[in-house]
């Protein structure tokens, strides 16, 4: 009875001295004290999110040349919004500019999944994101007055993509024809969603970039159409707007 | 005999106590300069964005004060004859009336001074924006041979050193002794940033404190749309989008690159920084080289489509065809341009010598 009562007092004093966390250190909840594994570990992934737009999977900048159609076109600015970029349905970024005439990149943080299944974000800016005063940011954030991306139309808006660009349409190497698109209002705004399979590891970090094959932008549409530049639901700007949604793949 | 000489040792001692008074009284310790500025908070106007003041130019009361007594002050040319203000006079919204600017020297510059306002918010300097910083702009004129020409910044910094006046605004701004071209450049450029138009009547039309004629309404709707399409580049609040176009103005080859020049980027070549139309009734005459005089000339360019070249901006999408404004309709524009005055920032009184 006596070695009963004293197997039961030193399984009592040993689930008393074990304690349950994690115990792995390189989780950001390393309990030190733990001494029981728990399955509660949780990581912080560095990912380096690259942008890039690209002609024939080829990196392409600021007057690069493309062709669609039989026609040529010479890109001069190209800007767009990205809002509410999610991997695995996480959101790890609020809002970005891409400006072609720009380093188009930044470093984030993905929590917990070592691996990326679907990455997935907003071509344009929320209705909340657009309702923003430009003027309450600071120059160098991406809904800064500065960044030349607001107009006070009716009503006001942040132009989600800013393609200006020249056409050759004579084929003779002379770029002659302004086809420029300001495409804005909340109605534009369009969800894209890649599904993707990427591991991350935790001391190297993952490179993810996210391009868009320009060339698709002009697939169908009449070059010669007057469109305004500041475009609401107009049929050219909905074209536009979903080439450009199509156009995207994570390489 | 006795008498007397004791009255010459009394006399004596007596103007010899008098001069050690007044030797005393020139001993008594001069105030000490001190080095305590006062931080000026730049609160931007309703409907700007935060300025760009950079951190290691904090704007103080004394920054700005010797910014402006330099800006004011020929003693940065070669023969001390012109000043930063003879080329950029408030009365033209810091800019002055000739289409280029006679030097010191004679020489006769190539490009239109450029008005000086709302800098704070500016990205770049100079027509082909040669410099990004206002610290850095401020630098340029002094030594160049069409404009300040002076041998050397040393040289100019060795007269500004023996002045009576100079050595302590420079301590109370900067709390330095041997103070260089960069704090003269500072100085200049928080002065510079002090220049803030916001008070014209199309500012109080969009803060909804007055209205604006029908001429000029109809002036807005050409200038906000696509029917104008001035709003691209002259974009409220600033009237400028800080960027560089070419507007169609010359063929190629052009006499002047503009950007391209300092870029060495041929697609830059004809590009030339966009002006704040703010006060533009005071600016005249108009682009980089001024050859418009009026506001007249200036529409009926734009309304003429401008010339085609390889770098014209797309924005300039009606090169070869024209807007096809009527003769009231380009009358209207005009009117609703002049809506741009702010004589309150032309009269304002802190900016003045």
């Amino acid at each position: 009875m006596i070695k009963y009562l004293y197997l039961l007092f030193c399984v009592v004093l040993w689930s008393s001295c074990s304690e349950s966390g994690c115990t792995d250190p390189s989780a950001i909840n390393f309990d030190i004290e733990a001494n029981k594994e728990d399955g509660s570990c949780e990581y912080l992934f560095p990912v380096k999110i690259n942008f890039v737009v690209t002609e024939n999977g080829r990196t392409m900048n600021v007057y690069g040349t493309y062709e669609n159609s039989d026609i040529s076109y010479r890109l001069e600015t190209f800007k767009y919004y990205l809002s509410h970029l999610k991997f695995n349905n996480n959101k790890v970024a609020d809002v970005f500019l891409y400006d072609a005439e720009s380093d188009n990149n930044f470093i984030l943080t993905h929590h917990n999944n070592n691996i990326i299944n679907t990455i997935e974000f907003g071509l344009g800016l929320t209705e909340s994101q657009n309702d923003s005063d430009p003027t309450t940011f600071v120059s160098t954030h991406p809904l800064s007055f500065a960044q030349n991306t607001y107009w006070y139309m009716t009503p006001p808006s942040y132009i989600f993509v800013m393609v200006e660009q020249k056409a050759d349409t004579l084929g003779n190497g002379v770029y002659n024809i302004p086809i420029s698109y300001h495409l804005a209002h909340n109605d534009l705004y369009r969800h894209v969603q890649k599904e993707v399979n990427i591991n991350l590891a935790l001391t190297d970090t993952m490179e993810v970039t996210i391009a868009i094959e320009l060339p698709n932008l002009m697939n169908k549409v009449d070059y010669s159409e007057n469109v305004p530049h500041i475009s609401e639901s107009t049929p050219t700007a909905n074209l536009l707007m979903n080439n450009l949604t199509d156009a995207f793949y994570i390489q | 005999m006795r008498f007397i000489f004791n009255k010459l040792i009394t006399s004596t001692i007596c103007i010899l106590l008098i001069s050690c008074e007044r030797d005393i009284a020139v001993e008594i310790p001069i105030e000490p300069v001190l080095y305590n500025p006062t931080f000026v908070e730049f609160i931007s106007p309703i409907g700007f964005p935060p300025a760009n003041i950079p951190f290691d130019n904090p704007m103080t009361e004394e920054g700005i004060s010797l910014g402006k007594k330099l800006f004011n002050d020929p003693i940065l040319s070669v023969n001390n004859q012109q000043a930063c203000v003879n080329c950029h006079l408030q009365e033209f919204s810091f800019t002055d009336p000739l289409q280029f600017s006679v030097g010191t020297s004679g020489s006769i510059g190539h490009r239109n001074s450029m008005a000086l306002v709302n800098l704070a918010w500016g990205t770049s300097n100079f027509w082909d924006g040669s410099t990004s910083s206002l610290e850095e702009q401020a630098l340029d004129p002094v030594t160049s041979p069409i404009e300040l020409h002076s041998i050397s910044w040393g040289q100019v910094i060795d007269e500004i050193k023996n002045t009576e006046v100079y050595p302590d605004l420079f301590y109370k701004a900067f709390g330095v002794v041997d103070f260089d071209s960069t704090h003269v450049a500072k100085a200049i450029a928080q002065f510079e940033r002090s220049l803030v138009s916001a008070q014209s009547k199309f500012d109080l039309y969009v803060q909804r404190k007055t209205n604006l004629t029908d001429s000029e309404l109809r002036g807005m709707e050409i200038y906000m749309t696509e029917k104008g399409d001035c709003f691209h580049c002259h974009s409220y609040p600033f009237m400028t989008n800080h960027d560089f176009h070419n507007n169609g103005l010359d063929s190629e080859p052009f006499t002047d690159n503009g950007l391209g020049d300092f870029t060495g980027e041929i697609l830059d070549n004809g590009k030339f920084k966009t002006p704040t139309l703010r006060n533009i009734a005071f600016t005249a005459p108009y682009m980089h080289d001024g050859r418009f005089a009026t506001l007249e000339e200036v529409v009926e360019h734009y309304n003429s489509g401008g010339i085609e070249s390889s770098t014209v901006d797309p924005l300039m999408k009606h090169v070869g065809k024209g807007l096809g404004l009527t003769e009231q309709e380009k009358t209207d524009l005009v009117k609703f341009m002049l809506t741009f005055t702010d004589t309150a920032f032309i009269n304002n009184p802190i900016y003045q010598p």
